[in-house]
């Protein structure tokens, strides 16, 4: 065990076993996995993504490239969660990624062998050709062979939330700098956010050493997170991190919220995908450490000198018992002083500069260099070069420090690229990188724990003065503020061995030497070159090193050579999480019909309708296929009667002084001459011209109109009108809004629909009273209904609306009163059979790039008053023998199928594009003419009735000989409808 | 004679309830939408406050008691919610239409009444910013609703079609809040 026997923010009262690869570990609670695995003595947790070498723990943040794991069991696994932010819970099953047969023995591990055949640019030159086996065999191989962690193909059933949340300011990253500015700022009274990634808060506090107003850090981190949690305008959300700035001071961030727990309930989500909308923000997000590059520095027990003291301070696990330090800067020498304080042997410090002016109680080697290492599963050896000569040092851990970067990540979201400053040798944000945003802290270069918390006072204060609120007094408390010291040095030359980047993409400096040498200069394009950076950390702890060398290489300063472009999100977020609740029915609302109970009992086979559902057709015993249904429904139609609940039907109520005026300048035929208590069909254009809507409107009193839509331009033709009453015509004075949920309705359809209508209200429903295309109130008991006499079937037939409160009553009466004659419902597919029997279009045929002529309702366009769309259809090329017109079609030949989509071709001509005479739109089989009927489109097609027609459906490969036909069908006088 | 049962749109649905959150449906006993005739709004204002005395709320804003309250739905539209309004007065200055059986009305109350709203809603809907008597025309879970503030939490207003996937989707939003531990 290399569990200190105290210290540390752990539980100790609480012992938590878990699983790795199989075996059972305990940890404490506040451990992270990597935490935990590391005081168990694993150092090995991982393979890399190419040449499978063995790796160990590099961080212990989310910047981590190495140690990757899956976390879960069965099929419901989530793959790559670092092992450096899982925290770890009772059962928590964990494995690693990307071995085969086992972590110890990885038989792809030849490939690191190989090695000279896989560096930057391989693949791209070497399985060129032959094409075909690229797809085939090539890609499938190198697939298998690469790559991190896999998925297992299964849904996730996992639950993700996404949430909304508000405030004036967001405080990003709860270390020093952001603990003290969102106590000012909450101090002034504003409503503040304050999220870090961490489980706990406090940043760098918990993991240092040194103290504040004479406390430990990490208490007086915790001291002022509880009175920021006792103020009623602070909302701390810790395990949340800030992924990705957007407009208008909108920021995305993932709250991990239920990974860590052992027993979530089930309603709980996974993570919560957020969306902060923040008055101004303050990023406090600290800095993240960055390597120096030397051969075979990839090995277990190699990692970054501040996670060896966060795990040493924070979680009381020694990453070793024989520890080195590699550093080019005083900050690797904390590290040796925390450590030779608690008695732990340092086998050396190994100070790239010459001038090395901090000593302790510990070896320090100036002006040397780690030039080789070994030790295959773990660190054993590293090779010193100083100015006397190579040196063998024995050490099981290896602490490196080269310097910090600032994380700029976040400001660079909305373009802005950083400001290189030479004094620290990093990139800070450049000002004003993000509307609304201040910079504070380690973020922005201030690296003292004095300096954060004055940054962070002095951010707060800003932002309190920039809203114009009154400022507060504060006292800053007291900590170190020793100054930075470093001098740059990126990478160890010469030496044996590849010197790694990239741990996660298995790049190495000589990799960006070969993009160099190919001219991939560019940071841009060395980065797509080599990958570098292209990995789940997104180059956290690789990019400015790799930058550093091709500055080197090509003469030019690193602020010449520049950062490639940080995009959000800062870190994965599980596709889940974004889009949560969006999977199956979430995928959009449903609305339902009035009927939609009864429907459903009656085995109604729902089809959508736009976001509505509606019946299809209504399954009886013994019948198997949906013509079945369909066909006895039409014919129940025609028959007796049937009933469709038509509810969906748009229903506009239009009222005011010029509510007729309104309607003739929207419509193209007149309605300003309509009769109270009548009803009328009507054709609505598009300013181009084009059909946008048709449908019935009728006339309940002089100023009071009710316009009927298609379902599915219900919401179009809304618009159309909002924008003709606001725009085009403001000083009409007309009101209107939508009834269509106000009124539940059904269609009463076939030669018994006046006996039905008669048993079921109260007055008799007479031909005198109620005659075609007339509309008026009536009583069913209690209850004012109205009564339309329209058809779509052809047959003699009635709408009925009732308040939609009664809607599933009168559904039910009307299904018992229906059958009594014999009659019942019909769905969607008998309805589309009725229409076309009858030569009825709907959007299929009016989809948009027709014309009222091209349907034949060329003179639905009055000449006697102006219409929006009128002059734009009579342009020439809007009718005419030149453009394809509405036509019946029938099947003359041996083959009978006609199909949607289809084209027509003369006789005798090629099936070709340059010989299409137009296309079929809509089409069913008869049971009224025992044949299959179409509508469709043919060049002149009302002057070419009885002309053969031959259809070729090229997709299906299907051929039918047809007969052009008046798309009328049926009863074409119209006897059934005015019976 | 027929006798037609009345139904209301979440009838057998609701009440719900998650921890400490309840959603109920609000039956009023009528709805109507009340457009002013073109340029007659302060006619409109007098008549409302003759009538009822209730002032037409700005826009955003709902007036009135829970007896009955005006709110505002959009350019030129307002809701007359709760008792039967006087119509005859009110039409001489505006178009009246009924809409009672149009929408379902709910109210979701308790304490973390927000959390829920703010796993649906994207508006800011903080007690400082969207405070009693605010009222907003928007999104819940996708689908278009008046939102509006009333003293134990809000009152959500959505289209009798939608009334079912709106409830879905907040007793989602319920049970998920009420599963979630205090923050620390």
């Amino acid at each position: 065990m290399s569990r200190l026997p105290t210290g540390g923010l752990l539980d100790r009262s609480q012992q938590i076993p878990f699983s790795f690869d199989g075996e059972t570990y305990l940890g404490f609670k506040g451990d992270t996995l990597a935490s935990a695995l590391l005081a168990n003595d694993v150092r090995l947790v991982a393979r890399s993504f190419k040449y499978h070498r063995p790796r160990g723990i590099l961080t212990a943040g989310s910047e981590e490239p190495n140690a990757l794991t899956q976390i879960g069991t069965g099929d419901q696994i989530t793959p790559n969660v670092r092992a450096t932010t899982q925290e770890i819970f009772r059962g928590l099953c964990a494995k690693s990624q990307n071995r085969f047969p086992s972590l110890g023995f990885d038989a792809l591990a030849v490939n690191d062998l190989l090695s000279p055949f896989f560096s930057a640019g391989f693949y791209y030159k070497t399985f060129m050709w032959p094409k075909a086996f690229w797809e085939k065999l090539y890609e499938p191989i190198i697939r298998r062979a690469a790559g991190l962690g896999a998925l297992s193909g299964a849904p996730d059933l996992a639950h993700y939330d996404k949430a909304f949340a508000h405030c004036d300011l967001l405080v990003i990253g709860s270390g020093p700098a952001g603990l003290m500015a969102a106590l000012t700022a909450a101090k002034g009274g504003l409503d503040v956010i304050l999220a870090d990634e961490d489980s706990r808060l406090g940043g760098r506090l918990n993991s240092e050493t040194s103290g504040i107003d004479g406390k430990a850090g990490h208490v007086w981190a915790a001291e002022t997170v509880a009175v920021l949690a006792d103020m009623p305008n602070v909302r701390l959300m810790s395990r949340t991190t800030v992924t990705g700035a957007y407009d208008g001071g909108t920021y995305g961030a993932l709250e991990r919220v239920s990974h860590h727990v052992a027993d979530a309930r089930a309603a709980a989500p996974l993570e919560t995908f957020w969306r902060i909308v923040a008055k101004r923000t303050i990023l406090a997000g600290g800095a993240i450490e960055r390597p120096i590059a030397f051969p075979n520095n990839d090995r277990p027990g190699i990692m970054m000198a501040s996670a060896v003291r966060t795990y040493v301070n924070r979680f009381a696990a020694l990453p070793g018992q024989d520890v080195s330090i590699f550093t080019n800067n005083d900050d690797g020498h904390r590290t040796a002083a925390d450590l030779a304080a608690l008695g732990v042997r340092i086998a050396g410090v190994i100070d790239t500069r010459a001038d090395v002016a901090v000593s302790g109680d510990y070896p320090v080697l100036s002006g040397a260099e780690v030039v080789d290492t070994a030790g295959r599963k773990g660190l054993r050896e590293i090779t010193v070069r100083t100015a006397s000569g190579l040196r063998k040092i024995k050490t099981d851990c290896l602490a490196v420090s080269g310097g910090w970067n600032p994380s700029v990540h976040l400001t660079c979201h909305l373009n802005s690229r950083p400001v290189w400053r030479e004094d620290i040798a990093a990139f800070v944000p450049a000002e004003n990188a993000i509307p609304g945003m201040l910079v504070a802290g380690a973020a922005n270069g201030d690296f003292s724990t004095h300096a954060a918390l004055k940054a962070g006072v002095d951010a707060a204060k800003a932002t309190l003065k920039d809203m114009g609120r009154k400022t507060v007094r504060t006292t800053l408390p007291k900590a170190e503020d020793t100054p930075v010291s470093i001098t740059p040095f990126w990478h160890v030359d010469g030496g044996k061995g590849r010197a790694w980047l990239d741990m996660q993409n298995d790049v190495t400096t000589k990799d960006v030497k070969l993009a160099h040498q190919e001219n991939f200069r560019s940071v841009e394009h060395m980065k797509r070159y080599t990958t570098l950076g292209m990995a789940t950390d997104q180059g956290k702890t690789s990019n400015i090193g790799a930058l550093a060398i091709m500055a080197d290489l090509t003469g030019r300063s690193i602020p010449e050579t520049g950062t490639t472009t940080f995009r959000p999100p800062y870190s994965p977020v599980a596709m889940g999480a974004l889009g949560a609740h969006g999977a199956d029915k979430g995928f959009a609302p449903e609305r339902f019909i009035p009927s939609d109970l009864l429907a459903r009992e009656m085995d109604g086979v729902m089809v959508e309708a736009g976001l509505w559902y509606r019946p299809s057709w209504f399954q009886k015993p013994g019948e198997t296929h949906w013509r079945q249904s369909c066909d006895r429904e039409v014919q129940m139609v025609r028959d007796t009667v049937g009933i469709c609940d038509v509810t969906t039907l748009g229903k506009i109520d239009v009222q005011g002084k010029d509510a007729a005026e309104f309607l003739d300048r929207v419509y193209s035929n007149m309605f300003s001459t309509l009769k109270i208590g009548r009803v009328r069909y009507g054709l609505m254009l598009r300013e181009d011209g084009m059909v946008m809507d048709d449908g019935t409107a009728a006339r309940l009193g002089e100023r009071h109109f009710v316009m009927t839509t298609t379902t599915a331009a219900a919401g179009q033709v809304m618009t159309h009108l909002d924008f003709c009453a606001q725009v085009l015509w403001p000083e009409l004075d007309v009101q209107f809004i939508s009834v269509t949920e106000q009124w539940a309705q059904f269609a009463i359809a076939g030669p018994k629909s006046r006996e039905l209508l008669d048993a079921l209200c109260d007055e008799p429903i007479t031909n005198e009273a109620f005659p075609y295309m007339s509309c008026g109130d009536i009583t069913l008991g209690k209850i004012k209904a109205r009564l339309f006499r329209i058809s779509f079937s052809g047959e003699h037939a009635y709408e009925i609306a009732v308040p939609a409160r009664y809607g599933d009553a009168l559904s039910r009466e009307l299904k018992i009163r229906a059958e009594s004659f014999g009659g019942g419902y019909y769905g969607m597919e008998a309805l589309n059979v009725l229409r076309l029997e009858k030569g009825f279009v709907t959007h299929a045929e009016i989809h948009g790039r027709i014309t009222a002529d091209d349907i034949g309702m060329g003179r639905m366009v009055s000449d006697k008053k102006d219409s929006v769309g009128k002059v734009s259809s009579q342009r020439p090329g809007m009718s005419g023998p030149e453009r394809e017109q509405l036509v019946g079609l029938k099947p003359v030949g041996a083959v009978k199928q006609l199909l949607g989509g289809a084209h027509l071709f003369n006789p005798g001509d090629e099936a070709i594009r340059t010989n299409d005479q137009g296309y079929i739109t809509s089409h069913c089989f008869s049971p009224h003419l025992g044949h299959p009927i179409a509508q469709a489109f043919v060049k002149n097609g009302r002057a070419r009735i009885g002309e053969k027609i031959r259809m070729v459906d090229h997709l299906r490969e299907v051929e039918t000989l047809c007969e052009i036909c008046s798309p009328v069908f049926l009863d074409p006088e119209g006897e059934k409808l005015r019976g | 004679m027929v006798d037609l049962i009345a139904k209301t749109p979440l009838a057998g649905i609701l009440p719900i309830n998650a921890g400490e959150t309840v959603l109920t449906e609000a039956s009023p006993a009528s709805i109507t939408s009340v457009m002013p005739h073109q340029g007659r709004e302060k006619a409109l204002g007098e008549a409302l406050k003759k009538a009822h005395d209730i002032g037409l709320p700005a826009v955003g804003r709902s007036s009135g008691t829970a007896a009955l309250r005006m709110i505002w739905t959009g350019r030129g539209q307002y809701m007359l919610v709760g008792n039967k309004p006087a119509a005859r007065a009110l039409a001489r200055s505006s178009t009246l239409t009924d809409q009672s059986d149009g929408w379902a009305v709910m109210q979701l109350t308790g304490d973390n009444a927000a959390q829920v709203m703010a796993r649906l809603c994207p508006l800011d809907l903080r007690a400082a910013s969207f405070k009693n008597g605010h009222t907003a025309r928007t999104e819940l879970a996708h689908i278009m609703a008046v939102v509006s503030r009333i003293p134990k939490g809000f009152e959500i207003m959505v289209m009798r079609s939608f009334a079912q996937t709106a409830v879905t989707s907040l007793q989602q939003a319920m049970d998920s809040v009420a599963a979630q531990w205090t923050r620390t």
